[in-house]
C-alpha cells in the first residue's frame, strides 16, 4: 500500500504544480467596462489588455519619467476632471514650451484611429512616441526612456510581468496604450435617455437640443455621429479664411485640398473640455455655437455643410444644454483612472 | 590491410577536394562597400566647428541620413541590386558595408545607383516593423530619433544645426532641416569605372553638406520639418544629388 500511496501523492503534487504554473502563467485579462450602447472594440492582437498592462500603462502615463527633464508626464496635460484634456489653450511642454495646439480629450480613444488634429499617427501605440519626442513637449528620446526604465526599481519587473520582456520601446509605447484605452466615457444623461431607456434622464430643454443637434437644419450629427460623437473625418469648417499657422491635414498629405481640414473631435464631456477647436481659441461652449451659427468664414476647402444656421437665443441655449448632457461624472471621477 | 590504406587515401583524397573547393569559393567571393566622407566643401567635417555657408556662420550639431535602393550596373547592363540594405548614414561611420555581389557577369562598376531615404513600402511602417526591429537595425528606433513622430515614416535626411541670423558672425539660432515624406525620396547616381575584383570593392564618396544649401539663405531660411515648410524642404532635396562625389 506505501508506494501506491506514495503514487498518490505524487499525481495529487504533479497536479497541482501544473494547475499552479498554469495559472501563474495565464495574464489576467483587464475587463472593460462597457457601457450599454457601447460598440465592441476592436484591440490589436500583440497588445490584448490584461491587468499587468493597464496598470503598467497607467503608471507610465502619470509618471514624469518621459520627458527630458522629469518635468512633466502625459497627465500634466490631460486630466481626469476634464475628460483627460485641458483646460489651458496650449499645454506647456517643458521649460513652459508651447506647441501648436489644444491637448484632446483622451476619452474612448479605444474608438478611434488615425490620431492627432490632422491624422498623421497610425495607431495608439505609435501615437506615444509623439508627446514624448516632441521639441514643445517632453523632448526626450525614447530610448532614452527605456534607459531611465532599466534603471528603475519598479518598471524592470512590471514590464516583465506585463509583455515578458526587459524595457524596451515596444513595451513602452503599448503600455500607455493599453491604459488609454481603458478610458471609455458612457454613463452621462444623454446615455441613460438614449441607451438605457431612462426617458427622464434628459430635462424638456436637453431633448430640444439633441432634436436640433440631429436635425437635417443644422447637421451637427453628420459629423458628430457614433457613440463616441464623431465620424473620424477631416473637415474644413472654415474657422479661418488662411490656415497657415497651422495647414491641419495638409501636414500630411501635402494635399492643398486638405488646407484647413482637422478630425472632427469627440463630443464626450464636451462641456468640461473647454477651450474649444483644435488650437483651442474659442474659450466658452456659447462661443463655439455662435461660430457654427454664423457658418465660418469662406475657404475653398470649407465644407459644405458649415452654413448660417440663424438660431434663435432659445436655440442656442437649447443646444448647449444637451452637449452639457454628454458629461459622464462617473469618468470624470472614477478612482480606475487616478 | 591494402583496404584500409586504400580507404585512408580515398578519405585524404575527398578532404582534399573539399578543402580546395572551399578555398576556391571564398576565393572569388566579391563584396561592395561605400565610403562615405563628410565635408564642409574642401574643409574636414566636425560637428560644433563653426563654417562658413553662403556667408553665414553655422555650426551643425547632427547630420545624418537614410541611404537605400542600392543598385549597381556593368557597361552591360548586369545588375546587382541590394535591396534589403539600409544604411543609416552619419558623419562618425566611414565604412558601409553594402553586401556581396552575386551576380558573375558583373566585372566592372560602371553605374552605382542609390536613393537618399527609404522607399515607400517599408517607409509606410506599420507599429511592429517600426519598433519591434533589432536594435542594430538602421530602421529600428534610433536615438537621435530617425522618424516622425507626429506622423509615420521615417526622416530621410535630419540636418540640426545653429545659425546666424544677426550677421554677428555667431551661430546662435536653432535650425533645423529635417526632409521625408514619401515624394521627397532622392535619387542619387554616378558613372564610375572601376573593375570589381575579388575581395571587397571600395567606393568612397564624398558628401559635401554646404551643397545641400545651394541657393538657399541660411539667415532667413533655417527651418523645415517638411510639410511646414516644402519650399526649402524642396530646394535640400533638389540639391542632395549635386552633394555627393566619387573620388
Amino acid at each position: 500500500m506505501g508506494p501506491i500511496r506514495n503514487s498518490y501523492k505524487f499525481l495529487i503534487f504533479f497536479g497541482w504544480s501544473i494547475c499552479f504554473f498554469a495559472c501563474e502563467k495565464a495574464p489576467k485579462p483587464y475587463i472593460l467596462d462597457l457601457p450599454p450602447g457601447a460598440p465592441i472594440p476592436e484591440i490589436p492582437v500583440d497588445n490584448q489588455l490584461t491587468a499587468s498592462r493597464v496598470a503598467l500603462g497607467k503608471k507610465l502615463f502619470f509618471d514624469p519619467i518621459l520627458s527630458r527633464d522629469s518635468s512633466i508626464s502625459c497627465g500634466s496635460c490631460h486630466f481626469q476632471d476634464k475628460s483627460f484634456a485641458d483646460n489651458r489653450v496650449i499645454s506647456p511642454g517643458i521649460e513652459g514650451r508651447l506647441g501648436l495646439r489644444n491637448a484632446p480629450s483622451l476619452a474612448n480613444m479605444i474608438y478611434r484611429d488615425r490620431f492627432f488634429y490632422d491624422g498623421g499617427v497610425p495607431s495608439l501605440e505609435l501615437q506615444v512616441l509623439a508627446p514624448i519626442e516632441d521639441h514643445n513637449e517632453m523632448d526626450f528620446n525614447s530610448l532614452d526612456v527605456v534607459e531611465r526604465l532599466k534603471n528603475h526599481p519598479d518598471y524592470p519587473a512590471m514590464i516583465r510581468d506585463a509583455y515578458d520582456s526587459e524595457p524596451d520601446v515596444y513595451a513602452l509605447t503599448r503600455a500607455i496604450a493599453a491604459f488609454e484605452r481603458t478610458l471609455i466615457s458612457g454613463y452621462s444623461r444623454y446615455d441613460r435617455y438614449a441607451h438605457q431607456g431612462d426617458v427622464n434622464a434628459l430635462t424638456t430643454e436637453e431633448q430640444r437640443g439633441m432634436n436640433l443637434f440631429f436635425s437635417n437644419r443644422t447637421q451637427c450629427g453628420t459629423c458628430h455621429s457614433g457613440f463616441n460623437f464623431s465620424n473620424e473625418e477631416f473637415i474644413n469648417i472654415g474657422q479661418y479664411s488662411d490656415y497657415t499657422a497651422d495647414p491641419g491635414r495638409r501636414r500630411v498629405t501635402a494635399l492643398d485640398s486638405d488646407i484647413g481640414k482637422f478630425k472632427v473631435p469627440s463630443l464626450r464631456n464636451v462641456a468640461v473640455t473647454a477651450p474649444y477647436m483644435h488650437d483651442g481659441s474659442l474659450a466658452t461652449l456659447e462661443s463655439v455655437i455662435d461660430f457654427f451659427n454664423i457658418g465660418g468664414q469662406a475657404h475653398p476647402n470649407k465644407s459644405p455643410l458649415i452654413q448660417p444656421l440663424g438660431l434663435t437665443m432659445q436655440e442656442k441655449s437649447d443646444l448647449i444644454a444637451f452637449l452639457k448632457s454628454l458629461t459622464d461624472s462617473e469618468f470624470l471621477e472614477n478612482p480606475k483612472f487616478k | 590491410m591494402k583496404n584500409i590504406i586504400y580507404k585512408i587515401t580515398l578519405s585524404v583524397f575527398a578532404l582534399s577536394i573539399l578543402f580546395t573547393t572551399s578555398s576556391c569559393n571564398k576565393d572569388n567571393t566579391r563584396s561592395l562597400n561605400l565610403d562615405i566622407t563628410y565635408k564642409v566643401n574642401t574643409l574636414t567635417f566636425a560637428y560644433d566647428e563653426v563654417y562658413t555657408i553662403n556667408g553665414v556662420a553655422i555650426k551643425f550639431t547632427l547630420a545624418q541620413m537614410y541611404i537605400s535602393g542600392l543598385h549597381i550596373e556593368d557597361d552591360d547592363m548586369n545588375e546587382e541590386h541590394f535591396e534589403s540594405k539600409y544604411l543609416l548614414v552619419k558623419p562618425g561611420t566611414h565604412t558601409y558595408e553594402i553586401g556581396a555581389i552575386t551576380n558573375k557577369k558583373i566585372n566592372h562598376l560602371h553605374h552605382l545607383k542609390f536613393n537618399v531615404g527609404i522607399d515607400s513600402v517599408t517607409n509606410g511602417q506599420t507599429v511592429d516593423a517600426f519598433n519591434a526591429r533589432e536594435a542594430t537595425d538602421p530602421l529600428s528606433v534610433q536615438n537621435p530619433a530617425m522618424h516622425w513622430s507626429w506622423s509615420s515614416g521615417y526622416i530621410f535626411l535630419k540636418i540640426n544645426a545653429m545659425v546666424d541670423t544677426d550677421a554677428d558672425g555667431t551661430p546662435d539660432a536653432v535650425a533645423e532641416f529635417h526632409v521625408g515624406m514619401n515624394s521627397f525620396l532622392q535619387a542619387v547616381e554616378f558613372i564610375t569605372h572601376r573593375d570589381l575584383e575579388k575581395g571587397v570593392n571600395t567606393v568612397s564618396l564624398n558628401f559635401n553638406i554646404a551643397k545641400l544649401f545651394d541657393g538657399v539663405n541660411l539667415a532667413t531660411e533655417y527651418s523645415t520639418h517638411t510639410m511646414d515648410d516644402m519650399p526649402l524642404a524642396n530646394k535640400i532635396k533638389a540639391n542632395l544629388a549635386a552633394a555627393f562625389t566619387v573620388n
